[in-house]
């Protein structure tokens, strides 16, 4: 398996030129974007001066019809903009995922399986006890499969959704969108213990109880629930306590996780979809924000020494 | 009319607060008892052990049949109809030392170190005692809890009048905290 410096050089080596390409089109993509609102802009400022030096007195009643022309204009111009981009960008992610984020995942370790189209499964989601709340609907890509030190894990991007009316009007509430990640646990577990961050706004479950833990310092960065105490203790060692705060400096973004039927859930919620590639971050900035992603899977495998397992797991 | 309102209101606002304080003491009483009760399920999985593991050891250890008979008997004493939690606590001390004595002795004997059944026990020990010390943490919590709930004011004059008194907590014995005398050992 490739370490975090070895993939950099893979991609250096490997993917910069495809990587280049596709900053090119990205680019362009922003450049057409740029070029249709000015052209818009000079033209509404060209029709106003126009109508404004051929009318002799030119009053609210001329610059009316001149103004729902404009608008009329704008719109249909836009429209066309956003379908022909949405097309553009649509091909631009895809290629961006084929020809970069596959490769990287393939370069990692060539036992891992990655399914562009597939994710984790729904049951594993509710498993992890993070989203008690009512889910309307779910989604998510990218999945990844494999084993690391032996430790069998998987991963993908997922996004959920409540479904809210207000007077007729239906709206989605986005409640997590990132990365969920699966892995087998070194202990035996027959409860559910969730650890969050502070600044997290969990909604528990009417059978979890809160647990304070006996490390001051974890109990200021995470709150602790579960069913059973003495599990909570079991799992959250002082070692683990410890481990889990150099975690929380390793990650960038609030963690969430959850022990349960013998296996460890992580989810990152970073508010939008971290496997695609927006329009607006540069190609290279991208695949490094994703190399060290899956850097941080492997931190977690390591670091909280999944590997390590209890004879009773062997 | 005005005093008797004011007054009534007073007792009401004193009955809630009372009550409040007599709940507060039964919850963190019932959550030590209730944790204790579990690190008690966990203290008996590994005396049960200890039975196996002193037939077993006994076979191959020959100079230390004073360790294995201190442990039989330490066994006995927790089986005892009547024995106190604070007995138990102190018990737990005394035959987790032991055992920790007979797996250094172990040492010395390599057959029984690759007797695979030896192995089984010994994995079989320490994911019990890791349960236990787990245990150990989530029943001093609750108890330390607890006795800050009936030390501190004003809860403490509610449970001087419920009789509670201070629990005790596993600590780690004095002697096990103390720097070992490496030099000492060697000259033993």
């Amino acid at each position: 398996m490739k370490n975090y410096n070895q993939l950099l050089q893979f991609y250096n080596e490997s993917l910069f030129s495809k990587a280049q390409e596709l900053e090119q089109e990205r680019q362009e993509i922003i450049k057409f974007q740029y070029f249709v609102v000015a052209t818009m802009a000079v033209l509404s400022l060209g029709l106003i001066l126009l109508v404004y030096f051929m009318t002799d007195r030119p009053d609210m009643a001329t610059f009316m019809p001149l103004t729902l022309i404009l608008v009329i204009l704008w719109s249909v111009l836009f429209q066309m903009d956003i379908h022909r981009d949405s097309i553009r960008v649509s091909r631009y992610q895809e290629a961006f995922k084929q020809q970069i984020i596959h490769p990287l995942i393939q370069a990692m370790d060539d036992q891992f399986i990655h399914a562009p189209g597939h994710c984790v499964s729904y049951q594993l989601v509710r498993a992890s006890a993070f989203f008690p709340m009512r889910v309307d609907k779910f989604s998510g890509n990218d999945h990844v499969k494999g084993r690391i030190e032996s430790v069998a894990f998987q991963f993908s991007d997922i996004k959920l959704q409540q479904k809210e009316t207000n007077s007729d009007r239906v709206s989605w509430n986005v409640l997590f969108c990132g990365t969920f990640f699966v892995a087998e646990f070194n202990k035996h577990t027959h409860g559910v213990t969730v650890i969050h961050p502070e600044t997290w706004q969990y909604n528990a479950p009417s059978y979890m109880r809160s647990f304070k833990m006996d490390n001051p310092d974890f109990n200021q960065l995470f709150n602790v629930y579960g069913t059973d105490s003495i599990e909570a203790h079991y799992l959250l060692t002082h070692t683990m306590m410890n481990r889990l705060m150099e975690l929380k400096k390793l990650a960038d973004e609030d963690v969430l996780i959850t022990f349960a039927d013998g296996c460890i859930y992580w989810g990152i919620d970073y508010g939008y979809d971290p496997n695609e590639a927006p329009i607006n971050i540069p190609v290279s900035n991208r695949v490094i924000q994703y190399i060290n992603t899956l850097q941080f899977m492997v931190d977690v495998i390591q670091e909280l020494r999944l590997n390590e397992k209890l004879w009773a797991k062997r | 009319m005005t005093i008797l309102l004011i007054i009534s209101v007073l007792t009401i606002i004193l009955v809630i607060l009372l009550v409040k304080m007599y709940n507060t003491l039964i919850e963190k009483k019932n959550q030590v008892t209730n944790i204790f009760s579990s690190v008690n399920v966990l203290l008996k999985k590994r005396y049960n052990l200890i039975p196996n593991l002193v037939s077993l050891v006994s076979r191959y250890m020959t100079h230390e049949k004073e360790i294995l008979q201190k442990i039989t008997e330490l066994r006995t004493q927790f089986n005892k109809p009547g024995i106190t939690d604070d007995q138990k606590v102190t018990l737990d001390h005394e035959i987790s030392a032991t055992l920790g004595k007979i797996m250094v002795a172990v040492e010395n004997y390599p057959n029984l170190k690759a007797n695979e059944n030896f192995l089984h026990l010994q994995h079989t020990l320490t994911e019990v005692e890791a349960q236990i010390s787990a245990a150990r943490r989530a029943y001093n919590l609750a108890v330390t809890n607890y006795n800050n709930a009936i030390e501190m004011v004003p809860t403490n004059f509610m449970a001087m009048i419920m009789g509670y008194t201070h629990k005790k907590v596993f600590g780690i014995k004095e002697t096990e905290t103390q720097n070992i005398n490496i030099k000492e050992l060697f000259n033993r």
